[in-house]
């Protein structure tokens, strides 16, 4: 089913994907353009032109981004259910908790999103809006927003050099716990190969550079 | 850290921003430059000539106001912390 996006989402996601930014802009000077001037040759003044193709560049981005949005996942014809969310809340803990044991105290948001996403082949249920390792899923930061809520984890601001504000996840002790928890329950799963879901994550991991690579 | 390393650090989000967005605006420009070029050696008259006219001004400020749009996004969402973050 067709939904529009939020605004703000649309505005962040423009603001932080180049390619879109892009793909946007080009498709907004064909489309608006042409129009534009056909209306102009008609005979229709400058002024009220001119104005009018402006004011549509906004909500024409916005309503082009949300079907983008909407074809890009055929997964996302169906909207998100609860089972996706919890299934994404277990495993982001549980990968966490592994990265803590390994050492791995916080973690970047990008960063959890490309864990995440390897991991997602393994699992019965794949987690539908994990799409591609983009830097930023707004579905995965809610996730990540209601495990703060929650108390599991710690959200941390973190600025380098100047750069834009990065976001950081730790998970807190509670965190651990219910981690834990969750492992155990996942081990009586026979469906979920862990082995190979810690495997993939250690190798995403060493990728990242978060963990020193097997060859080491 | 001296003023200017200051003022560098600061700035440098804004400047990344900014320079992709003028790249972005620069190949719309180019667009239209190359799309001119080929009306001068194809001459098109009458209607369609002056349909192509009008392209070409509502295009330069078509590219003026996604520029301005896209700058204006990214000054926000940097100010409120949703920039992406090369570090």
């Amino acid at each position: 089913m067709f939904r529009l996006a939020k605004v703000s989402d649309f505005l962040r996601e423009l603001s932080e994907s180049a390619g879109l930014k892009f793909g946007l802009a080009w498709l907004a000077f064909c489309v608006l353009v042409v129009p534009t001037a056909l209306l102009m040759t008609l005979g229709v003044p400058d002024r009220y032109a001119l104005p009018t193709m402006l004011a549509a560049i906004l909500p024409f981005l916005y309503f082009v981004f949300c079907i983008s949005r909407w074809l890009r996942s055929p997964e996302t014809h169906r909207p998100l259910r609860s089972d996706d969310l919890a299934l994404s809340r277990d495993i982001q803990l549980v990968l966490l908790d592994f990265l803590h044991r390994n050492g791995v105290g916080r973690i970047a948001e990008s960063d959890m999103h490309r864990l995440v996403f390897e991991v997602d082949r393994f699992l019965p249920v794949p987690m539908n809006f994990v799409q591609r390792p983009i830097r930023y899923s707004h579905d995965l930061f809610q996730c990540l927003k209601a495990l703060e809520r929650e108390g599991l984890v710690d959200e941390l601001i973190y600025v380098h050099d100047g750069w834009a504000p990065r976001h950081l996840y730790e998970l807190t002790r509670v965190g651990r716990m219910q981690a834990v928890e969750i492992l155990e329950r996942m081990r009586a799963f026979k469906e979920l190969p862990l082995d190979r879901i810690f495997g993939s994550a250690a190798t995403a991991a060493s990728q990242l550079r978060l963990l020193p690579s097997t060859g080491d | 850290m001296n003023f200017f390393h200051q003022v560098w650090t600061g700035f440098r989000p804004y400047l990344v921003k900014f320079a992709i967005d003028f790249a972005i605006s620069a190949t719309l420009w180019l667009g239209l430059f190359v799309f001119r070029r080929l009306t001068r050696f194809l001459p098109v008259t009458d209607w369609a000539g002056s349909f192509i006219v009008h392209m070409h001004s509502a295009g330069v400020v078509a590219i003026f106001g996604i520029f301005a749009f896209l700058s204006a996004n990214d000054i926000v969402q940097i100010r409120r912390g949703g920039g992406l973050c090369f570090a």
